[in-house]
């Protein structure tokens, strides 16, 4: 009996033109829809919060991470240290102390506590413009 | 009809042969997966959104603490509203109906010190909704 001889191959790349379209898509879409972001030195995943809001840049911005360890401009510090960098920090800034903008990122499992220790190191340091980094979130 | 050369047959031009391309597509398709899988895992989608924060008062209990509402947050989440236990969802409301008798409008939080900031952040935005003039946290 015979067999029809199998088919070869196609030569050309035809049946490739349909996926290079939708890959050129999802890569376009990622491209544009997408933010590159910076990773910072500690690893903290933002509490969620419901009201919208703009971001501005900070003059300062400080991360606490769920097991407490503080960085300040990616630099792990400690409380001291987070108050000699920020001091530092306040000298070299054109504006003073009231118009200094700190941004807070903290874990969403760090405890009240950390926060509000970090808060009143701010407060002696006569910092007023303090924001806590929220990630907009879609439950409830 | 004469000159058709076969019955219910045309004669149609063969396609002109096509043209190799000058690049193959493959080393393409490598080089846009790789773009495309650099994309998908170092972009981020979050919306960033901020929460002002006035920084607490030099200690707690002080005397401008009396006219304030107070909202006390317990480590496991229940809050208090001026000392009565008061369930999360009718803060907002409970709120709103204190702002609008009392003349001092500020209101402070006090969460417990183990709290976790998730679940104060969920008071601080019933709060915020509520509008008042001042929120503020303390120990």
């Amino acid at each position: 009996m015979n067999l029809p001889p199998p088919e070869r191959p196609q030569e050309n790349d035809d049946g490739l033109i349909p996926l290079i379209n939708i890959v050129f898509l999802l890569l376009i879409f990622f491209m544009v829809a997408g933010a590159l972001s910076a990773q910072h030195v500690l690893q903290v995943e933002a509490p969620e919060s419901e009201l919208a809001g703009l971001v501005e840049p900070p003059d300062a911005l400080i991360l606490l991470d769920a097991q407490g360890r503080l960085a300040v401009e990616d630099v792990p510090v400690d409380a001291d240290g987070l108050r000699e960098h920020l001091r530092g920090l306040l000298l070299d800034a054109e504006s003073g102390p009231e118009e200094f903008m700190v941004h807070i990122k903290a874990d969403q499992a760090a405890s009240a506590e950390a926060l509000l220790d970090v808060m009143d190191l701010l407060r002696d340091l006569g910092l007023a413009k303090v924001t806590l980094l929220t990630v907009l979130g879609t439950s409830s | 009809m004469s000159d058709m050369p076969c019955f219910g047959q045309v004669w149609l031009d063969a396609p002109p042969k096509r043209r190799r391309a000058l690049i193959s597509l493959t080393p393409l398709i490598d080089v846009v997966f790789i773009l495309l899988i650099f994309f998908m895992l170092a972009s981020s989608f979050l919306t960033w959104t901020p929460m002002p924060l006035s920084v607490p008062g030099p200690q707690a209990g002080s005397p401008d603490d009396c006219g304030r509402i107070l909202v006390q947050v317990n480590a496991d989440g229940t809050i208090a509203l001026d000392g009565q236990p008061w369930a999360i969802g009718e803060l907002t409301a409970g709120l709103r109906e204190r702002l609008a008798t009392r003349a001092d409008d500020s209101v402070l939080v006090r969460p417990a010190a183990d709290l976790p900031l998730q679940s104060l952040v969920d008071v601080l935005d019933a709060v915020r909704l509520a509008e008042p003039g001042a929120m503020s946290l303390s120990r």
